[in-house]
């Protein structure tokens, strides 16, 4: 009969196998440290991740995987003293790029309490890690209150005309009553007098500037009534391609038809700071893409935009330019945005896709959606996003997404 | 006659307004599409009432309304603004700077009218109704 002893230290050794296991395969780029601080596990993703090897980092083999292995060295150093310890940060990689991500490391202890070493736990966020509940709920409420203000400019003028239509009605009413009269009149054979009287009756009718008014103006109210129901029908659908952050279901979508629906959506924001002038491509393909996402990058591209020119407008007072053109190129499609507002300021600009910078609420002078459009572009499309700015002059925002050729025999 | 001036940036309400004006008083209506344009009208003519719509690219309401009031000869004419907004510092603001009287679009014709005829009796102008129901 095996002693507990034995038997534990079997189940111990199952337990450290089933540990080194779901290390490993974790879709988590995770390392483990010893109490030294030294590095004595780098899972695959970690490796994907940093491009440094496992025993680069476990032998310290090369100074960029030393750097990151001094590092997480502090970082053990702090969760000793404080407990659990998250830090949002960029890390160099091996390529010489460098990757946004959130670092916890905490202390592993033995069933005694006693500290044993360090799990450290890096995770990329996503675009979804990137928005922040703050930020969404104020992406929702910029569009409702946009959408309910151009809903309401339709609402009001097919409201008077329904009332204006509603009140010429009983005019025309009056009208049909009065033919009905003459009507009944003739054929009673009734006497030349009594005729008269309701041929009187018609006439006042008939002569009053209210007559060739209807004619005019009911069909205009008619038309423009069907014009604003169809405004309203726009804007809804308009509003349905904003899918919630949920649905990522890639589809293939008209790059000018998103463009426009973003730009009915966002009239509030532009109307009152930009003329927007659009130069399209006709000859655009498709591009496959998670269109809820794509339009929410458009979205914060002309938010941005409208926002620089309102800022240009509190020192040269005047309505600003938007330009808004997509080319077609060989292998991707491209949209340029450009405006003529305040531009960006040397300091900021190498910030401007920074979530972390932008996080910070002090850095009033960029938008965290823009950060947002970073991640959506380039690590869920596999595009590119850059500007061109030039501070007092204004800023292009130009967008690269990939066009995915259909393969011979494919069918959508 | 009654006379009123209509300014709104957006052209289909505009020409409701004044549909819907001609047809209940037999109303002269005059169109502007922003403040500087209504400011122009109001030096050339008189009216009665001005409907002042709020947001407006080149010259918003607010500062038609400024202009207005300032204006030795017209500084009394009665002004209901009418706005998408309904945000209560707007408001404040705007009866501040001597708004007649306030609603939020999308406003309801039968309460648009009993408000003008409010405006009307409040400054003596009642006889211009009542020619315009005879």
């Amino acid at each position: 009969m095996p002693s507990l002893e034995s038997a534990r230290k079997k189940f111990a050794s199952v337990g450290e196998q089933t540990l080194e296991t779901v290390l490993e395969l974790a879709p988590l780029a995770i390392a483990t440290l010893d109490l030294a601080g030294k590095v004595t596990r780098w899972n695959a993703v970690a490796q994907q991740l940093l491009g440094w090897s496992a025993d680069d980092m476990m032998q310290s083999s090369n100074p960029g995987a030393a750097n990151e292995a001094d590092w997480l060295r502090q970082l053990c150093g702090t969760a000793l003293r404080e407990g659990l310890t998250t830090v949002a940060c960029r890390r160099p990689r091996a390529d010489g790029s460098a990757v946004d991500v959130s670092v916890s490391v905490s202390v592993t202890r033995n069933t005694g309490g006693r500290a044993q070493g360090f799990v450290a736990v890096y995770v990329e966020p996503t675009v979804r890690t990137y928005i922040r509940h703050d930020d969404a709920l104020e992406i929702l409420g910029q569009l409702a209150c946009g959408i309910a203000l151009e809903i309401n400019t339709p609402s009001q003028y097919v409201g008077d005309n329904l009332r204006f239509m509603s009140d010429a009605w009983v005019r025309i009413v009056q009208m049909f009553i009065g033919l009905n009269r003459m009507r009944a009149a003739l054929n009673a054979g009734d006497d030349v007098a009594r005729l008269r009287v309701e041929a009187d009756s018609l006439c006042r009718i008939l002569d009053s500037d209210d007559v060739e008014f209807l004619i005019d103006e009911v069909p205009k109210a008619i038309a423009q009534s069907i014009d604003g129901v169809q405004r309203v029908g726009r804007m809804v659908n308009a509003m349905r391609a904003f899918s919630p952050p949920t649905g990522n279901t890639r589809k293939p979508i008209d790059l000018n038809a998103a463009i426009e629906a973003t730009m009915l959506v966002a009239t509030t924001e532009l109307k009152y700071v930009a003329d927007t002038e659009t130069d399209f491509d006709p000859n655009l393909p498709e591009v496959w893409c998670v269109p809820g996402e794509i339009n929410r990058v458009i979205y914060a591209l002309f938010s941005n935009a409208a926002k620089a020119i309102a800022d240009a407008a509190l020192v040269r007072p005047g309505i600003g330019h938007i330009h808004v053109s997509t080319h077609a190129l060989s292998e991707a499609v491209e949209l340029r945005i450009s405006d003529d507002g305040t531009g960006i300021p040397v300091a900021i600009q190498p910030h401007v896709f920074d979530p972390l910078y932008s996080n910070n609420r002090s850095a009033k002078d960029l938008d965290h959606s823009l950060a947002v459009a970073h991640v959506t572009i380039v690590k869920h499309h596999r595009g590119r996003i850059w500007f061109e700015t030039t501070p007092g002059v204004g800023t292009t925002f130009i967008v690269q997404l990939p066009v995915r050729r259909r393969a011979a025999g494919e069918t959508r | 006659m009654m006379r009123v001036l209509v300014v709104d940036d957006d052209p289909n309400i505009r020409s409701a307004l004044r549909r819907l004006l001609l047809f209940k008083y037999h109303a002269e209506v005059t169109e502007a599409a922003d403040g500087s344009v209504a400011l122009q009208h109001l030096l050339r003519g008189t009216f009665d009432l001005v409907l002042l719509d709020m947001h407006m690219r080149t010259m918003d309401g607010m500062e038609t309304l400024r202009a207005i009031r300032r204006s030795p000869s017209h500084g009394t004419t009665p002004v209901i603004m009418l706005t998408g907004s309904s945000d209560e510092d707007l408001i404040k603001r705007a009866i501040a700077l001597g708004v007649e009287d306030y609603l939020v679009k999308p406003v309801d014709a039968p309460l648009l009218f009993a408000r003008i005829a409010l405006v009307l009796a409040r400054h003596g102008k009642n006889a211009l109704l009542d020619a315009a129901n005879a």
